[in-house]
Order: structure tokens, then C-alpha cells, then sequence
């Protein structure tokens, strides 16, 4: 839809030079005001562009401690707000984690189900059903059955390891090393933040 | 004329971005920017508080309210689409302090023109409009100030309408009615009418 004034209103040049002339000419500026404005613009630039390097560090310092958190059992401010979250997730029943079966019960499992079912070998494979909590899509690295991989995931399996002494289930080999200890879980929270990064849950 | 000897080759954007990035790069950024804008920072606030002294700190002021929006800000538009209303805002403040320590009246501060007989402004730096062109000079003076303004931006300053309608946040199509409107009194008063002729 055309504007009733959409035709072009223009000026000719004399009238604009005549307008020109009624705006005044060009002040001149002054080099007192420039000197004084950008000796304070520079003093506040400098004083701001630290705080973007503390920001960016701030924020990976945060990222970090995010991977850091579930495998070090670090104290303070940080570690309770893990302990908390950890706790509502849990249903603060003070119960084990359901980050699935041991490696025995595992095997019990697959015996009992599919005697011929093959072993979880790693990353990028799904793992067995049994491996991961029900409900829930299996989904690799999904230790906690909760359709999605997490940070959480590397919580539960740092838990599970701790807990466990090195024997939980042999689908969490995730770095396939043939065993199933704090590198796994390492691994998976290297992922977990990766997805993080690309905008999925972390 | 105060100012880098090399203008910055990098466009308004790359300078925001460097600024924003900060570093030793951002006040070298800015300082671009500032070289790059100033003079028609300063046309503006003449333009609204009509001395130069005023104009002064206007620019200064705008220019401080810059660099304080760093860091974060972001470039939306062209920069001195952003830099008007902060100019025109800063001009019509410092005028309204200037006439308030010289006990004058501080009303009709969005028009330098106003209450004047003549339309013109009592400053000295006006009195040109004596000199040819007076008709012109009177007849600009006597439009309403919202029509002048996009007169101004239009076909002194030659912003495109859009950018109009940015800079001072009113729809296009307002933009439109009131350069229409102006061109059309331009058009049609003795003073000016001969400028269209063929």
C-alpha cells in the first residue's frame, strides 16, 4: 500500500543551498573539548575492557566448575548447590542413584532377557536397555535414563564409580578402555558441556 | 580542524565492535568514531541550542552518553540515526539551563525559533538569515517545528525518510505527511515559490 505522499517531494538545489545558509554555518569545534572527552572516554574504556576479560573468565571458570563439580567433591557455595540439586532430583529419599544396574546385575539382566545381547562398547553406540533407567528413549550417555545427555549424567556416573569402587555397569565404559572409572565420567561431562555449548541441555 | 590526520578506514559497525571488544583497540575505536561524527554532532546542536559554546558541551555530553553505553551496545541503525535524538536531547537541555541562569523563560525549548517576531532566533549566529535568502529564512522559521525538523533532516542533513523515522521514532508514513507539507508551503509562498520555476 503507496503512502498518499509517496511521490517524491524535492527540493530545487538553490532552495537547499538556501537552507543551508538558514542552518548557519559549521561551528568550529574545539580542541579542549575533544582532548577532555576522549581522556575520559579512554579512562572509562580501560576500565571496562578488564571486566570483559573477567566476564569471559568468570564465565568459564563457572563452565568449569560445572564439569569439575561431580568428580572432586569440591566444598563450598558450589558444592552445596550440587549437593541441593542432587538431593530435589533424588526426591531427597537418601537413596542411591538409579544410574542403572551394577555390572553384575547387568549381567544378570542380559541373561535373563537376551543371553546374546552384545555389550555396550562405547561412545556412539546405543546402550543396552537394561543399562539405562526406565522410562526413558535410550540415548548415549544417558546414564540417569532421562532422554537426554547431561551434565547430570557425569554427576551419576562419578556417584555410581565412587560408590561402587570401579564396578559399575560395563555400559558406561564410555572411553572404552576396557574399564569404568572417574575418566568415563570425565568423558561424558566433556560431552555433556559440549552439547551445552551448542544449546542442548547441560 | 582538530582530528586524525588518517581517517579510520573500518566503517561504523567495525568501530562499535571494536570498542565493544575492548582491549587497546576500543579507544582508538572510539576516537574514530568520534573524528568521524563530531562535526555533524555539533551542525545538530547548533542547530537546537543556536551557540556554540552550548553546542560544545551538547556534543561533549552526547558523546560521554556514548561511550558510556560501552560495553554491550549494539548498532541497530546508522550512527547518526542513534546520535540525533542524544544531540537534539542534549542542545534543547543545555539551552534550557542557559536560559534558566539568565532568568528568561525555558518554554518552547523544542523550538530554537520560537518567540521570536520574526520567526528568527534572537542569537547573533542566526543573523545571516538578514542576508539573502531572508524570505526563505522566515517562511522555514514559520513552519511548525515538527515540519522543519524533517525539512532539515531531509534536504540539509539528506537523510533517507526511513532513516527519519528512526531517528526521531515516528512512523514513515508521518515522516512523509510532513515533508509533504513543508515542500508544499515552500512551494506555494511568494518567498520561495520561484525557486520552482522552470
Amino acid at each position: 500500500m503507496t503512502h498518499p505522499h509517496d511521490q517524491h517531494d524535492t527540493l530545487p538545489d538553490g532552495l537547499i543551498d538556501a537552507l543551508r545558509d538558514f542552518d548557519g554555518p559549521a561551528a568550529l569545534p574545539s580542541v579542549e573539548h575533544d582532548d577532555a572527552l576522549l581522556a575520559q572516554a579512554r579512562a572509562h574504556l580501560a576500565e571496562i575492557a578488564p571486566d570483559i576479560t573477567a566476564h569471559a573468565a568468570a564465565a568459564d571458570h563457572r563452565r568449569r566448575s560445572r564439569v569439575v563439580l561431580g568428580f572432586v567433591g569440591a566444598g563450598g557455595a558450589v558444592a552445596a548447590a550440587a549437593a541441593v540439586t542432587f538431593a530435589v532430583w533424588f526426591g531427597m529419599d537418601g537413596k542411591a542413584p538409579a544410574y542403572g544396574p551394577t555390572m553384575a546385575e547387568q549381567d544378570q539382566a542380559n541373561a535373563i532377557s537376551d543371553p546374546s545381547s552384545p555389550t555396550w562398547g562405547g561412545p556412539g553406540e546405543t546402550p543396552p536397555p537394561s543399562v539405562a533407567r526406565q522410562p526413558g528413549p535410550a540415548v548415549a550417555g544417558d546414564v540417569d535414563g532421562s532422554g537426554t545427555l547431561d551434565i547430570l549424567d557425569a554427576f551419576a556416573l562419578a556417584r555410581a564409580v565412587e560408590r561402587d569402587g570401579g564396578t559399575p555397569t560395563r555400559g558406561h565404559d564410555f572411553n572404552g578402555d576396557g574399564r569404568v572409572d572417574r575418566q568415563d565420567a570425565d568423558w561424558l561431562a566433556d560431552r555433556a558441556v559440549a552439547l551445552d555449548r551448542s544449546g542442548g541441555r547441560g | 580542524m582538530p582530528g586524525p590526520a588518517h581517517p579510520d578506514p573500518r566503517d561504523d559497525q567495525q568501530l562499535v565492535a571494536a570498542i565493544n571488544a575492548g582491549g587497546d583497540g576500543a579507544a582508538d575505536a572510539f576516537e574514530a568514531l568520534y573524528y568521524r561524527h563530531r562535526d555533524y554532532a555539533l551542525k545538530l546542536a547548533m542547530r537546537f541550542c543556536g551557540e556554540r559554546s552550548l553546542a560544545l558541551d551538547a556534543v561533549q555530553d552526547s558523546f560521554v552518553y556514548v561511550y558510556k553505553k560501552f560495553p554491550g551496545f549494539t548498532l541497530t541503525a546508522k550512527f547518526t540515526t542513534f546520535l540525533y535524538p542524544v544531540v537534539k536531547h542534549n542542545a534543547l537541555t543545555a539551552k534550557k539551563k542557559a536560559r534558566r541562569a539568565q532568568g528568561q523563560p525555558t518554554g518552547s525549548e523544542g523550538d530554537p525559533l520560537a518567540g521570536q517576531p520574526d520567526g528568527r532566533a534572537a542569537d547573533p549566529a542566526r543573523d545571516h538569515a538578514d542576508a539573502p535568502g531572508t524570505g526563505v529564512a522566515r517562511l522555514v522559521a514559520s513552519l511548525p517545528e515538527a515540519q522543519r525538523e524533517v525539512l532539515m533532516l531531509r534536504f540539509v542533513d539528506g537523510l533517507p525518510l526511513e532513516e527519519i523515522a528512526r531517528a526521531l521514532d515516528i512512523p514513515l508514513g508521518t515522516v512523509k505527511t510532513r515533508v509533504h507539507h513543508a515542500v508544499r508551503k515552500l512551494r506555494e509562498d511568494p518567498a520561495t515559490k520561484n525557486y520552482f520555476a522552470p
